[in-house]
């Protein structure tokens, strides 16, 4: 059985790599024991094929081998290449050397210096396997000294100033790609750090709107508070007074209900109130009915809905606040003129559903208050009382998930809320 | 004491705010009016030719910064001073970049305001 330890390969592209082959041809004969004169001459069958295959394949790969026969020991060089193939080989090899041109002459000379030579050639490519008969015991050689001439190649200064420079830009390529990798990954990060830089600018500029909405809510009842205790401290009967009683009472109930939205707010955050259920819109939607039945009774408002789609997979807490919100909304800001009709209808979405919410209350004018409909605090009429932060928070709970609002609205005819809720 | 009978147009979206401003320029020798929301603001600036005109910021229908800017821009209303009333944080900026001749942030307590419109009134 032949059994073969294969040393090393190397890359023939250029002259100086054929230079390279017949140089470690010359180092493996002879550190396998082969005599100077056998080193030469297997050195030069190797550095013959690999012009060869330079000249006519631009390029080849070399494999240096030991290979155990039962019956004796040989260093063996493949060279392959990727070339079109010698069309009329079995003629050349047939010639003498003083015969032939051109491929030729290289293929025959290496038979000649070869102990044992194959040449295999398609259209594919060009194998050639040179061998070198070894005179020493098989079992001197074994896959353990084999690595030894390796390191010791390793261990080696650099041959030439050409291999040193072909080493070195094996190192620099290789560092070339390290430093590739390391930018890319460095623009991975950047990308991520601006996405999370724009988030975190964005969560600031809404925490930085909702201080200042919080703020102004607080503060100016908190001014009426202080002036109207100031002016009470000093004036216990006067026609003025049971007037600052009532504007006192009034800031102290409007600075209670801030608070309370306040606490709302924080209880929409807490994760361990948001359940995520297969909710009914219709049952989520009495819900909210029922809260403000007595709002409705007063309003005498007719309310419609039309729920086809009838079930998502949603926050039930964030459901409920929504439809509490826009009901009582609906209900705060009716037009005393005409009679209150909220109609509720669903539709399914290819990712949830769409919730329109329409009614025929006073209206508003967008182009005036669009870009404070859905900041926290904002009451867009002097008459009625509001917490304000209604539509603020169903805003930040639709699109938490991707979800979007939009809202239509005609002074004197209605608003229309649009809602296109994602399924979680 | 002319300064004391100054005419101070106080303009806010809060009805009590305004009642309570109003009540109490008046007892400290003010001549107040009131612009609910900044609605009807620039007829009520011709017809009441303020000396002052108290403004907040955040109201529901207007924004006093461009009210302040409307006045400053006007050849008409060159003299009149701006104290801005507000609760916003960076009152102090907001005024500044409007033009404004002072402000006073909330929550407001009298003796401060009747302090700060009589170093504008200077």
């Amino acid at each position: 059985m032949e059994k073969k330890i294969p040393i090393m390969s190397l890359e023939i592209s250029n002259e100086m790599d054929v230079m390279l082959a017949h140089r470690r041809g010359m180092q493996f004969a002879k550190f396998s024991g082969i005599s100077l004169s056998e080193q030469t001459r297997f050195a030069t069958a190797v550095s013959e094929i690999c012009r060869n295959s330079l000249e006519y394949a631009v390029k080849g790969e070399i494999f240096f081998a030991v290979v155990h026969n039962p019956d004796r020991l040989l260093l063996e060089a493949v060279i392959q290449d990727k070339g079109k193939g010698i069309k009329d080989l079995a003629e050349i090899l047939k010639r003498k050397p003083e015969q032939v041109k051109g491929r030729g002459v290289g293929i025959v000379y290496a038979q000649k210096l070869s102990d044992i030579f194959h040449i295999t050639s398609k259209v594919s490519g060009t194998t050639v396997t040179i061998q070198k008969n070894i005179p020493v015991a098989p079992a001197l050689i074994n896959n353990l000294i084999v690595k030894g001439w390796v390191a010791h190649l390793q261990k080696e200064p650099a041959i030439s100033a050409y291999e040193e420079l072909k080493i070195r830009n094996v190192q620099l390529m290789e560092l070339t790609e390290e430093l590739r990798q390391n930018s890319l990954l460095v623009t991975n990060q950047m990308d991520e750090i601006k996405t999370l830089n724009a988030q975190l600018s964005d969560s600031n500029d809404r925490m930085k709107e909702f201080t200042y909405a919080i703020s102004h809510d607080l503060k100016t009842p908190l001014t009426s508070l202080k002036i109207s205790s100031a002016f009470l401290e000093e004036n216990i009967d006067g026609p003025e007074v049971p007037v600052y009683k009532a504007i006192l009472q009034r800031s102290v109930y409007r600075l209670d209900k801030t608070i309370h939205s306040l606490i709302e707010i924080l209880d929409m955050q807490n994760k361990d109130k948001q359940v995520i259920r297969n909710i009914y819109f219709a049952s989520i939607f009495s819900e909210a009915v029922e809260e403000n039945q007595q709002n409705i009774k007063d309003a005498g408002a007719i309310i419609k809905t039309r729920f086809e789609a009838s079930t998502i997979d949603y926050i039930e807490i964030y459901l409920q606040s929504l439809m509490h919100n826009l009901l009582s909304n609906s209900l705060k800001y009716r037009d005393p003129q005409r009679p209150l009709i909220i109609e509720v209808d669903t539709l399914p979405t290819s990712r949830g559903a769409k919730l329109i919410f329409k009614d025929t209350g006073m209206g508003m004018d967008l182009n005036l208050i669009r870009n404070r409909l859905f900041q926290p605090f904002n009451r867009f009429s002097s008459l009625q009382e509001g917490k304000g932060i209604g539509l603020y928070l169903v805003k930040g709970m639709v699109e938490s998930n991707g979800g979007t609002v939009k809202v239509e609205s005609t002074p004197g005819e209605g608003t229309t809320f649009t809602f296109h809720l994602i399924r979680y | 004491m002319d300064i004391n009978k100054a005419r101070i147009l106080i303009v806010d979206d809060d009805e009590d705010l305004l009642f309570l401003l109003s009540h109490q320029l008046k007892i400290i020798g003010f001549l107040p009016e009131v612009c609910v929301n900044g609605q009807n603001f620039f007829d009520i600036v011709e017809k009441f030719s303020p000396a002052v005109i108290c403004l907040d910021i955040s109201m529901s229908h207007a924004d006093g910064t461009n009210l302040c800017n409307a006045i400053k821009h006007d050849s008409r209303w060159s003299s009149i001073k701006i104290l801005i009333i507000s609760g916003n944080r960076d009152i102090g900026a907001i005024a500044k970049n409007c033009g404004a001749d002072g402000f006073l942030p909330k929550p407001v307590a009298i003796p401060a305001l009747k302090n700060k419109l009589d170093e504008i009134l200077q």
